[in-house]
């Protein structure tokens, strides 16, 4: 299979500041592929670079087979990107905003803009500055999914969006993935992108990190378990290495060996609730950095 | 192009009704006050200190009362009323071409859209370029039907010379208030520039052995006066200076997309 987006190597430096050291990046035609790290890590400079807003500084990339650095438009007709950091025009009422931000694409998918205005009853006759946080990402998305284009990406896609409008999105996206339409999420939600995605990037102080090590990462943490006690200082079996209690009440275990046997052997009335592995993206970033060697 | 046109419009249509109306009244206002002027001009002209200003009295006064009112026409109309209005509207439309997307972060939305940077900036300078200028030549030339109600003439095709002059020095501020949107962070930067150096090009023309180094020397009575009275012909002004106008706003515009198609988010 092809590559619909391809960085290797890639660098950006604004003055003296590295954002990027090299971001490496590969996502096939037709998959929808996470791109995840933690806050200033270079995520949102490297989408950038993919739809030719910033020239990289070195590197390679193509998107859909073209150099982003020399042809970014012919790319950004064929993408569609959302910014993390966007607003909408608050002059405009929904109706304009969205007629505005269609017109450059020259087909768009009429049954999906349908199906988006009757689940989010957007009030589109209203000016978009009496909109909600929520409803503005609502128009933001509209405007970036209802073109009908070859690529889609997605800086933090799901930002002021509750639970229900969420696990929606994960359907119309899904929904684009099997029209052939490539994705790319960027998301501070691991679990969400895990749902969606056939594979992910993490990216740390702007550099791709190594698959081997996520693995090993992932591996250390099957041995974090958190649970919830139903009252404090829960008498637990043996085989605890390391036990902090949260803010939240939440005791974060490691276990010595497999944590699935050892939850066997706690009295089920002791707890509420309890998470195994690395379902928590600060968990992963955490496990990750501790291996980084500090420049 | 045509929807951020007409987005830029959108955006300054109401700015854009008041600075019409602002300079029809200072027109309609100038045509009024003249009945009583007339008399006045040579008094005036003796009290006030500074030469040009004693200069433009005097043709004021002239014996010939459709000199004297060519010369007043000629300060209200452009040396004053597009001097300030148009030049202060140049700034308030321009420092939103850019930075104003930049402050309400709407920018990288609309650059992520298939067009490119110099279109983007094209659409909008064009539909405020013509916002700043329709304006100038409508008011000015309202000022030709205006005379016949205080029995004065002025000649439509010198108003239109004036009025083209005009325009290309208003066009100029807006040029360099693009440039300077394009670099700023936030609208009020780019007003706190772009105002600094007209004031400074203000206070430059106001002492006497430095004006020659003044912007608004391209631009003042002395310009505006012969070509209004008849003794100065458009043909020579522009080529003279409109020209050179029209030639740095254009170099000026051309920085600014030079500097909007390498700028960093």
């Amino acid at each position: 299979m092809t590559d619909a987006i391809a960085l290797r190597a890639v660098r950006k430096t604004f003055g003296d500041k590295v954002a990027l050291l090299q971001l490496d990046l590969a996502v096939p035609v037709g998959a929808i592929h996470g791109f995840v790290g933690p806050n200033g890590a270079g995520k949102t400079t490297g989408l950038r670079i993919l739809v030719g807003l910033l020239r990289r500084d070195g590197g390679e990339a193509t998107v859909l087979g073209l150099d982003p650095n020399q042809h970014a438009l012919a790319i950004r007709r064929r993408t569609c990107y959302l910014p993390g950091e966007t607003n909408v025009y608050s002059h405009l009422t929904g109706d304009e905003f969205l007629q505005f931000a269609l017109s450059f694409y020259p087909r768009q998918h009429a049954d999906l803009r349908r199906e988006l205005l009757a689940t989010w009853e957007l009030p589109l006759a209203r000016k978009v500055r009496t909109y909600s946080a929520g409803m503005k990402q609502k128009l933001a998305l509209m405007a970036t999914l209802l073109p009908d284009v070859e690529l889609y990406v997605l800086d933090e896609p799901d930002r002021a969006l509750d639970a229900t409008a969420r696990m929606y999105l994960r359907d119309v996206l899904r929904q684009l993935n099997q029209r052939g339409k490539t994705l790319l999420l960027s998301s501070h939600h691991l679990a969400e992108v895990e749902a969606l995605a056939s594979a992910l990037t993490f990216v740390i102080d702007g550099s791709t990190v190594p698959s081997a090590r996520v693995d090993r990462a992932r591996a250390e943490l099957r041995h974090v378990v958190r649970l919830r006690p139903r009252q404090p200082d829960p008498a637990l079996p043996t085989g605890v290495r390391q036990q902090t209690l949260e803010p939240d009440g939440t005791l974060r275990l490691t276990i010595d060996g497999d944590a699935l046997l050892w939850l066997r052997r706690v009295e089920p009335s002791l707890i509420d609730s309890v998470e195994v592995g690395a379902t928590r993206l600060e968990d992963i970033y955490q496990a990750l950095t501790a291996e980084v060697p500090q420049a | 192009m045509k929807s951020i046109a007409a987005k830029t419009w959108r955006e300054t249509r109401v700015v854009a009704l008041a600075y019409l109306v602002i300079l029809q009244l200072g027109v309609i206002a100038a045509v009024a006050m003249w009945p009583n002027l007339r008399t006045e001009a040579a008094a005036l002209g003796r009290i006030i200190p500074a030469k040009f200003l004693q200069r433009m009295f005097e043709a004021m006064s002239n014996p010939d009362q459709t000199t004297a009112y060519n010369a007043y026409m000629a300060m209200q109309l452009f040396f004053k009323g597009t001097n300030i209005v148009a030049l202060a509207f140049a700034v308030l439309l321009g420092t939103g071409i850019i930075a104003r997307e930049r402050e309400n972060q709407t920018l990288e939305f609309l650059l992520a859209r298939p067009i490119s940077r110099s279109r983007v900036l094209r659409s909008k300078v064009l539909v405020i370029a013509a916002t700043m200028v329709v304006p100038i030549f409508l008011t000015s030339m309202s000022a030709v039907p205006l005379s016949w109600l205080v029995e004065e003439n002025l000649d439509p095709w010198r108003v239109l010379g004036a009025s083209t002059h005009a325009a290309a020095f208003a066009l100029l501020f807006l040029a360099v208030t693009t440039a300077v949107s394009v670099v700023c962070r936030n609208q009020v930067h780019v007003a706190a520039i772009v105002g600094a150096f007209i004031v400074i090009q203000v206070v430059l023309f106001f002492v006497q052995v430095i004006r020659v180094v003044s912007v608004f020397r391209l631009a003042d009575f002395d310009v505006f006066g012969p070509l209004i009275m008849g003794n100065g012909v458009f043909v020579d002004v522009f080529w003279e200076r409109t020209i050179w106008l029209l030639v740095a706003t254009a170099m000026l515009f051309g920085v600014a997309d030079w500097l909007f198609r390498r700028l960093d988010l």
